[in-house]
């Protein structure tokens, strides 16, 4: 698939996948858990833009990478909660969605070929909470993975409302479709810029001390 | 017709999520600036507690010195001058004799003017120690030289310092606060840090006089010192608050101290 915004936005990513993982050895749990879902998003864009060359357009494919999203980043949060409440949260939302969506698609197969409601609007809002209680944690401490979680809250927030009419556009018409496409993209550059920003700093500090 | 049914279906559907994404979005946005608001509010009254804890801490400090200070000149006033007094009395009575020959009133006199002078040097040094006169009618850089002098004399440790400051355009009662912290950073230098090697530096900076102190001795962990710290370091602190100053000090062991402040 040739798109600008898509192939602009996979440079970024293999960037900052290659930049977190320069380290990956030498730092702490949290840390590999960001590199991997960098790791985990560049593998499911490859498979996109593969899945496209091939023809398939498969949206089970969405569906792993909202999984995949959702695993990575409740585990990452999970490892940086300094509230034992707040590592309860996560753990039982960590296990309670899953079997959720899982009944669901179980129940009504139909929504593994499209966009599913409740897995978009049920995984981000969770995202969009896990965010806050770290920005929560950060009140009085210095910034750690602020750029990460900018970055994550940016794109939750902006891709929800896209991902929601997906279905819609499908049905009615593709071009508008292939807008929407184009805005998640977009939104992607931006999260990549800033999460880049991010190891940027974390290099930067690392040198000075 | 089957298809625009579904679709206002699908929108309905989109709308429903979209209110109640934005609806509990909203509740835990108003839930995450609660909490937070508690968190900084308990944070600043922490902070407030502490830096009353830290004020009645330098003020026990101050007191501690004041005392140890009283203590000391009482026992310099009690064992120098009172001793000397007693026994320039003792020989003026013994002088009240009429049966002395010349030469005992000569040796008693020579005694009564042995003790007194000692008492006047005991009775100087006291005042010397409490107030240094060349403070008084030399000025601050007269006196950091003077106590620069005084102590590479002992040859315990080498100073040099560099004062490029006009001290007269300085409020007079901040002289003898930057005397005291010269004074206790080189008595802690010798003592704890066993430095060799002292550096003063005093130079303007902007509309400020800048202060840096640097020795070469064994230094210490600046953890630990916030956590112990000596009466002289409190006393230096204390000080430094005096001339409204945000003290700070480098250190890690066996690589010495650089303390550095701007008045």
């Amino acid at each position: 698939m040739d798109n600008i915004y898509l192939n602009f936005n996979f440079s970024l990513i293999f960037i900052n996948f290659i930049l977190c993982s320069l380290n990956f050895n030498k730092v702490g749990s949290a840390f590999k858990t960001l590199c991997l879902y960098m790791g985990f998003i560049t593998f499911f864009v490859i498979l996109l833009k593969f899945s496209y060359q091939i023809n398939i357009h498969s949206f089970f494919i969405s569906h792993i990478f909202f999984f995949g999203q959702f695993f990575f980043l409740s585990t990452f949060y999970s490892q940086i909660m300094r509230e034992k409440l707040q590592q309860k949260f996560i753990y039982y939302t960590q296990i309670i969605v899953p079997i959720l969506l899982l009944t669901q698609y179980f129940f009504n197969p139909e929504l593994l070929n499209k966009f599913n409601l409740l897995e978009i609007y049920l995984i981000s809002f969770l995202i969009i909470v896990y965010v806050l209680f770290h920005f929560y944690d950060m009140l009085n401490v210095e910034k750690y993975f602020y750029y990460n979680s900018v970055a994550i809250l940016v794109y939750q927030l902006g891709t929800v409302i896209l991902y929601s009419t997906g279905n819609l556009f499908l049905e009615h018409n593709p071009k508008l479709n292939l807008f929407t496409f184009d805005l998640i993209n977009i939104l992607g550059i931006i999260t990549q810029a800033i999460t880049f920003i991010g190891w940027r700093n974390y290099y930067k500090m690392k040198t000075r001390s | 017709m089957k298809n625009d049914y579904n679709s206002i279906d699908e929108i309905n559907t989109i709308i429903a999520y979209n209110s109640a994404f934005f609806v509990l979005l909203a509740i835990v946005v108003i839930l995450f600036f609660y909490f937070s608001r508690k968190k900084i509010l308990q944070k600043m009254e922490e902070n407030k507690d502490l830096e009353l804890y830290h004020q009645r801490d330098l003020v026990n400090a101050v007191l501690t010195t004041q005392e140890e200070e009283r203590m000391r000149i009482a026992q310099d006033l009690h064992d120098d001058i009172s001793s000397k007094l007693n026994v320039i009395s003792l020989n003026s009575h013994l002088l009240q004799n009429k049966n002395l020959t010349d030469a005992e009133v000569f040796e008693i006199s020579n005694n009564i003017i042995n003790f007194t002078q000692n008492a006047i040097e005991s009775s100087r040094r006291i005042a010397h120690d409490l107030y240094p006169p060349v403070l008084q009618n030399f000025g601050l850089q007269a006196g950091i030289e003077e106590l620069c002098l005084d102590i590479i004399a002992t040859k315990s440790v080498n100073i040099t310092h560099q004062i490029k400051v006009d001290f007269s355009k300085i409020p007079i009662e901040k002289h003898l606060h930057l005397f005291r912290i010269i004074q206790e950073l080189i008595n802690n230098s010798i003592r704890h840090g066993k430095a060799k090697n002292i550096k003063i530096i005093c130079k303007n900076n902007t509309n400020k006089v800048n202060f840096k102190y640097i020795d070469d001795g064994i230094g210490f962990d600046l953890l630990a010192l916030q956590s112990n710290k000596g009466l002289g370091m409190k006393n230096i602190e204390s000080r430094v608050n005096y001339l409204k100053a945000n003290l700070m000090i480098k250190s890690t062991e066996n690589q010495g101290i650089d303390v550095e402040f701007n008045f």
